[in-house]
């Protein structure tokens, strides 16, 4: 019989072959790779946590923000990371409600890196304030004070809400999703881990209730996922957009920045997942060159989405007919940054272009550095607008610039060490492929005669 | 319950357990423990290292104290209130002391604020006739001298070497250095060198102890005026420096002058200046030819970009055509000398406009004046140009009118005579002792000079400096004087008027006032104190009470207002040296700031942005725009600068409106031993000065550069010097704003969605008028002292971190060539509709019911998004703990006003703790408040009274209708946040502007 669609899982698997590979990873001792790489980055993370610990106990001066950019590599670094974590939601829950199968090879990994890329996202608009120990009072929570209340109007109240809504969906719809998969390796294990397993399982049997029960949490979850994956990036817009800023002050920001992070999430999940399929060769059979290449094109649309925004914000900042935002813009393009607003032109817009070459979409090396330059370019987007508009803006005599200083790359790089520690305990812990989402899409009884060992 | 299982180990009765029933050997134990477990360690059989419950507690507490150690924020601090509380002092309220501010030829009559047995802000006297409530920079920042750490605590001794280079300082006691001292005067040979003394007191005490010590006393200023007082003598007859009347010229022509910014009396200045300088009333015209761009001349309606050499070409040119026009014989002996100019004058850029400049002061003769006289002004020349200037004065019938001879300013005093003669018996060994007073000429003076070597050759030197500086070192005994605040003073500046300054503070440190030395080593039963008042009482009166009167008041006296006939004045021959044209000419200046580098150890003023480069930390050689190019120098770029033989290592600044021709460096910085914060801040410029005759060249002096390749950042407080076309300052011409008080503004429609506020009580505001202020800068340090604000250091202002609550944008219009400069000072704007309320997360900043935009610090946790979304960009974050302030500079911080932990935000206040004061003092007497009673910290330091606060909701005050005058404009009016300060438009009594004009008047498109 003529097979319409490629099968989504390649290399004839049974059901227990897929079990097997798939818990193996999480079942043997680790590799000298994977320990070099968890040494590596976890030092990057201890470094982190020092700079931090400097930053907090003398001030932010030591980063590069002044007057007039009052916002730095912290909140650039911040919004990065938001931005990252979208691609996993996106993946497991709008991709779920539209059936959209090839989705169970990634999904896994890709809400790991949502609820990772929050956490270190997280962080930082902590660290930025003045007095990081009183961050807490952005919370509005009863006290003794008065008591005194948060400022609705304020987007750092929104942003409150919305990442702390976001982290705690995405972190239930994660776990709720691997339960099937706890248990199956609870079944396998024994001793501590059989314990461990059993407990974070909830009692799990695989009877018809329990996936009865499963598949209807999972899809109200994917549900309250999906709003969250437009709302919690318009939000983190409103912290520019509703600003008076040239640069900020702009409508265009909310559907911009989710196209923005979408864009960054899946270029983020290609790096990691050409890694994984480097890592442990045997995910080759589950996140198949064909998984890799409809990312690819995610990237591609993303990215002439954003690059769509780029262009309409110079057309609209020309028609509103002030001088301010035409200069915000202009200056932008031709000013003291111009070398990081054509970064990020160069590595969002031109280069993902590549990708309307088959060859380009299907080519593990090609895909990785175009990953890679997203990753930068969308860091740059977000520095071109947090800094450039902010370092000239309505009175010339403020103008400045910003120069980033050792704990500014500090908390950079060190993110990336939180990150990737974080990602490199993940896949050794939890099964980075959903065994139970993976056996439905097989192939069996679908007139596949190639289908298991027996044929 | 124990009971029953201890009688025996039959079976009980009654059982709780089966373990009871079974008589368990380990239910017995556990029976027997009225706990399960003890909260005692010793009590337990727990295994070692175990914790007992209690121990737990204690370790946790322990933890949890030691989580917090490293956030400490309050330490507890033990206040002691006064057992006996002094008479006059109520704690929590402020004393008023009336005192003077002697700063060099600046003398302002202060009023010196103490909080609880302390000084902590000088402000202006408002009986001071001339400056009023106005006070300079310099008369704010001399607070912080008062308590600079660096200051000596006690005499000290210098042991000398053979080479007479200072080996070692070591403390001493007074009885060893004055019995020196009157072991010196018993010897004979016995000088005193000190800069002008303003004090009769003083200085007929010196007189007196250096008539019994057989030597002399000199008085010498290194910003020497003593050429123009001579050559007041040389035209007029009189050797006096007259005090210029500038609120009665209706044209005032400069020749290198900066009678605003730092020549004599400017304080003064700034205030006539400013009364003629309002459109609604008759506007003087300025012109200005000048070889640095100064304060003055960016006040200029015309401004004319000179070389020093050119001077007296131009003062020449103008004293011929204004005697043709009057019909006075231009002086036979200067025709020779002017007919050499002949090409010089053809060559001017402006040569046409010569004429017609010189018509304009004929036409206002007898309101005009020509001024000249500053640093720049002090060629090898320098007599000649003074003599013509008094000369074109003299014609003009300017003369006991605009210059006032009646009220001298008789405080300068000093001489450059007097130090050559010193300097030549030093060097024939006649000068045994000397004493220096108030000076430090071995900063100052340069090598050339001689007086180093000389200086040598005395046996002992005594100087009454606060701290071991460049004559410190240079010196045996160094016998601190008082601090000024510490110290009696009777001031004598303008003649016939006589001011006070009085200790506010006990002295701070063991010092003895130079006087109280003199006296006590003459043998006088007399004190210090007892003197002044002695020779003081007859002058004001005689009686108790009228010395109370005058203690109170602070002035005695007044000035002379009704005008004079003129003097009879004579062209003496004009002696003059004509060197070939040099390719650059060096002029040294001075700053509003630092000036001649006294008061530099004072971090305000390191950190204060000179007014027209806007630079601090620094001093750096301006050099054109054209120079830059052709030299291919950029903004920072460090050249090596050759003058007079020596060659120092400066960075440039390029300053738009500087001559191609010149190169100009500041004076009062490159200290070597000022204390922590002046010490190697930038070179020492006095070292190009030279000494030539009785007179000191600044300027004019030949000199060359050449690029080292090396870099310096210059501190810039303001990002960029152009307006960009935007509606930022409004400028109109005299004509256009009396046809259309509107012209020059653009006005936007704005409208609100939402109803505004109410105020029902007061709605505090502002009115800035732009043709008054002058831009000095006198409000930043005001606003600084009043409000604790602190000093962050080269390094973080490079970043744009100073804290200013005020600042003062300055910016260029026109060409770089030829610019007109406008400043416009920016503080918070309070605006109705505030953007930075609305995006703090924690409330920290909110409105008052008064229309005030208020701060709470205590709520700040530092997002600095509030500072992100204020257009004026006027928010400040403590980015470090910069309220750490070590004794006992802490004693100047204002205990009204809160200081900032760190990462927190501030701005302006309106000063807020002036109105509450006011409005408690108000509502106890049970009073309605008028209008000026409250007086912001920058409206009261500013001397030209551009700055007015007041109630917006009391249409009769005075901001108010400044407000609805149709001048009055909002600084971005179309971003609708309804700022409560208002920018009146800058108007140039000028036919056209130098700037495009960009915002053609008219509504809205």
């Amino acid at each position: 019989m003529e097979t319409y669609r490629k099968p989504l899982i390649v290399g004839n698997k049974t059901l227990k072959d897929v079990t097997d590979d798939i818990a193996s990873l999480v079942e043997t001792p680790p590799g000298l790779g994977w320990l070099t790489m968890i040494l590596g980055s976890s030092s990057v993370f201890l470094f982190y946590i020092i700079v931090i610990g400097i930053i907090v106990g003398t001030g932010m001066g030591l980063m590069g923000v002044s007057h007039p950019v009052g916002w730095g590599t912290d909140i650039v670094t911040f919004v990065f990371w938001v931005g990252i974590g979208h691609a996993g939601t996106l993946i497991s829950a709008v991709l779920y409600l539209f059936r959209q199968k090839w989705r169970t090879s990634i999904a896994r990994s890709a809400e790991a890196m949502t609820v990772f890329a929050v956490a270190t996202a997280g962080i930082f608009p902590i660290i930025h304030t003045g007095r990081p120990w009183l961050a807490f009072w952005l919370f509005p929570y009863p006290n003794q004070r008065g008591p005194l209340w948060v400022n609705f109007r304020s987007p750092l109240v929104w942003d409150v809400f919305a990442i702390s809504t976001y982290a705690t969906v995405s972190v239930t719809f994660w776990y709720v999703g691997m339960v099937p998969d706890l248990a199956t390796l609870r079944d396998r294990a024994k001793g501590l881990r059989r314990l461990i397993y059993g407990v974070f399982s909830l009692g799990w049997r695989g009877r018809a209730r329990d996936w009865g029960h499963y598949e209807m949490v999972y899809l109200l979850l994917a549900g309250l996922s999906t709003p969250l994956v437009l709302s919690v990036h318009s939000i983190v817009s409103f912290d520019f957009a509703v600003a008076q800023l040239p640069g900020w002050h702009t409508t265009i920001f909310p559907p911009y920045f989710v196209a923005g992070a979408i864009f960054s999430g899946f270029a983020m999940v290609v790096t990691l997942m050409t890694l994984v399929r480097i890592a442990v060769p045997e995910f080759k059979k589950y996140i198949t060159i064909d998984h890799m290449e409809l990312m690819n094109k995610v990237i591609m649309t993303t990215g002439m989405i954003v690059g769509y925004a780029y262009g309409s914000e110079f057309f609209i900042a020309w028609y509103s007919g002030s001088k301010y935002e035409v200069y915000a813009f202009v200056n932008r393009a031709i000013g003291p940054y111009w070398w990081a607003y054509w970064t990020m032109i160069t590595c969002n817009v031109v280069i993902p272009q590549i990708f309307w070459f088959r060859w380009a979409r299907r080519s593990i090396p090609t895909m990785f550095v175009v990953s890679i330059f997203v990753n930068i370019g969308m860091w740059f987007e977000r520095y071109v607008i947090t800094v450039t508009s902010l370092h000239r803006d309505f009175l010339p005599a403020n103008w400045g610039m910003f120069d980033m200083t050792f704990y500014d790359f500090g908390v950079l790089i060190g993110s990336f060490g939180m990150f990737f520690t974080l990602f490199l305990l993940y896949i050794r812990a939890i099964p980075a492929i959903a065994i139970a989402e993976i056996k439905p899409v097989l192939g069996f009884g679908k007139g596949d005669h190639n289908g298991g060992h027996h044929g | 319950m124990q009971t029953d299982v201890n009688e025996n180990s039959s079976t009980p009765k009654y059982w709780l357990s089966l373990e009871q029933w079974r008589n368990d050997e380990g239910f017995k134990e556990l029976a027997q423990r009225e706990f399960l477990s003890s909260p005692l360690a010793e009590d337990n059989k727990t295994p070692a290292g175990g914790w007992a419950r209690r121990e737990f507690l204690q370790l946790m507490g322990a933890s949890l104290a030691l989580s917090t150690f490293g956030c400490v924020r309050r330490p507890v601090e033990k206040i002691v209130p006064y057992a006996k509380r002094p008479k006059e002092i109520i704690p929590g309220l402020p004393n008023y002391y009336a005192s003077t501010f002697v700063d060099g030829y600046d003398v302002v009559g202060t009023v010196v604020r103490t909080r609880e047995g302390r000084p902590i802000k000088i402000e202006g006297n408002e009986f001071y006739p001339g400056s009023g409530e106005g006070l300079s920079a310099r008369g704010q920042a001399q607070i912080l001298s008062l308590y600079d750490p660096d200051r000596l605590t006690g005499p000290v001794q210098n042991l000398v070497n053979a080479k007479r280079t200072n080996k070692d300082t070591v403390s001493t006691n007074w009885v060893k250095a004055e019995s020196a001292l009157k072991a010196a005067l018993g010897e004979g040979g016995v000088y005193v060198l000190s800069s002008s003394n303003p004090s009769p007191t003083s200085r007929s005490i010196i007189e007196k102890f250096v008539a019994q010590g057989k030597g002399k006393y000199f008085e010498f200023d290194i910003l020497d005026r003593s050429t123009f007082i001579n050559s007041q003598g040389r035209v007029t007859g009189t050797e006096i420096m007259p005090s210029f009347d500038l609120s009665a010229a209706d044209v005032i022509v400069g020749i290198d002058a900066d009678y605003l910014g730092t020549g004599v009396a400017s304080t003064a200045h700034q205030r006539a200046f400013a009364l003629r300088r309002d459109p609604g009333g008759s506007m003087n015209h300025v012109i200005q030819f000048e070889s640095m761009m100064t304060l003055t001349g960016t006040n200029a309606d015309e401004r004319y970009a000179i070389k020093p050499s050119e001077q007296l070409a131009i003062a020449l040119k103008l004293a011929e055509s204004i005697c043709i026009q009057m019909g006075v014989s231009f002086p036979f002996a200067w025709r020779e000398i002017y007919g050499s100019f002949n090409d010089t004058i053809k060559g001017f850029p402006f040569a046409k406009k010569l004429n017609s400049i010189a018509e304009k002061l004929v036409k206002a003769k007898g309101k005009s004046l020509v001024i000249t006289g500053a640093e720049a002004s002090m060629t090898q020349n320098q007599s000649a140009v003074y003599d013509v200037v008094n000369f074109i004065n003299g014609v003009l019938g300017n003369d006991g009118k605009t210059v006032k001879y009646s009220n001298s300013v008789s405080s300068v005093r000093g001489s450059v005579a007097s130090l050559n003669e010193l300097i030549s018996l030093m060097n024939q060994e006649l000068v045994k002792t000397l004493i220096i007073h108030n000076s430090n000429p071995l900063y100052t003076l340069p090598e050339a000079s001689g007086f180093r070597s000389a200086l040598a050759k005395v046996k002992t030197v005594f100087y009454t400096g606060d701290r071991v500086n460049e004559t410190g070192i240079g010196s045996n005994y160094i016998i601190p004087d008082h601090h000024p605040l510490e110290k009696w003073m009777d001031v004598e500046n303008i003649s016939g008027v006589l001011s006070l300054s009085q200790p506010t503070i006990q002295p701070l440190y063991d010092t003895k006032a130079f006087e109280d030395i003199l006296l006590q080593t003459l043998g006088s039963t007399q004190t210090w104190n007892q003197t002044v008042k002695a020779s003081t009482l007859a002058k004001v009166g005689g009686s108790e009470k009228s010395w109370v009167q005058f203690l109170q008041k602070g002035v005695y006296g007044t000035v002379e207002n009704s005008p004079k006939s003129g003097r009879s004045y004579n062209g003496s021959p004009l002696k003059i040296r004509l060197d070939e044209a040099a390719d650059f000419e060096l002029v040294l200046y001075t700053t509003v700031g630092i000036k001649d580098g006294t008061l530099a150890n004072v971090s305000w003023l390191q950190e204060f942005p000179d007014p027209i480069t806007k630079i601090c930390w620094d001093n750096y050689l301006c050099i054109s725009p054209k120079t830059a190019l052709d030299s291919g120098l950029n903004e920072g770029d460090v050249v090596a600068l050759t003058s007079n033989g020596i060659t120092l290592d400066v960075p440039v600044h390029i300053q738009p409106g500087l001559n191609d021709r010149v190169l100009a460096l500041a004076l009062g910085y490159g200290q070597k031993a000022a204390g922590k914060v002046a010490n190697d801040i930038g070179v020492n410029a006095y070292q190009f000065a030279a000494i030539e005759k009785d007179q000191i060249i600044y300027s004019g002096m030949n000199a060359k550069f050449k690029k080292t390749g090396q870099q310096i950042a210059l501190a810039n407080v303001q990002g960029h010097h152009s307006m960009e076309g935007r509606q930022i300052v409004v400028e109109a011409t005299l004509k256009d704003i009396l046809e259309d008080p509107q012209a020059g503004q653009h006005k936007h429609k704005v409208f609100s969605l939402w109803s505004e506020h109410k105020y029902l009580g007061h709605k505090w505001g502002m009115a800035v008028d732009l043709s008054k202020c002058n831009g000095c800068g006198a409000c930043m340090i005001a606003c600084q002292a009043e409000n604790n604000i602190p000093v962050v250091g080269k390094r973080h202002v490079l970043n744009g971190r100073e804290m200013s609550w005020i600042r003062i944008d300055r910016y260029y219009t026109g060409t770089p060539e030829n610019p007109d400069v406008v400043y416009q000072p920016l503080m918070c704007m309070h605006c109705d509709n505030a953007p930075c309320e609305t995006v703090c997360p924690v409330l920290a900043t909110v409105h008052s019911d008064e229309g005030t935009n208020d701060m709470v610090y205590n709520r700040c946790v530092g997002t600095r998004y509030c500072a992100n979304n204020c257009p004026y960009k006027v928010r400040r974050f403590n980015w470090f703990n910069y309220s750490k302030v070590s004794n006992p500079l802490k004693m100047v911080l204002n205990p009204e006003v809160t200081v900032r932990s760190r990462g927190v935000m501030e701005k302006c206040t309106f000063c807020v703790q002036r109105v509450k004061a006011k409005k408690t003092e108000v509502k106890l007497a049970d009073r309605k408040l008028q209008d000026q009673e409250i007086k912001t910290a920058c409206q009261q330091t500013c001397a030209a009274e551009a700055l007015v606060f007041g109630d917006l909701n009391d249409p009769s005050s005075e901001v108010s209708k400044m407000q609805r005058s149709l001048r009055s404009y909002s600084l971005l009016e179309e971003l609708a946040v309804m700022p409560a300060v208002k920018y009146m438009s800058k108007v140039r009594n000028v036919s056209q502007l130098k700037g495009a004009d960009n915002h053609k008047k008219g509504g809205h498109h």
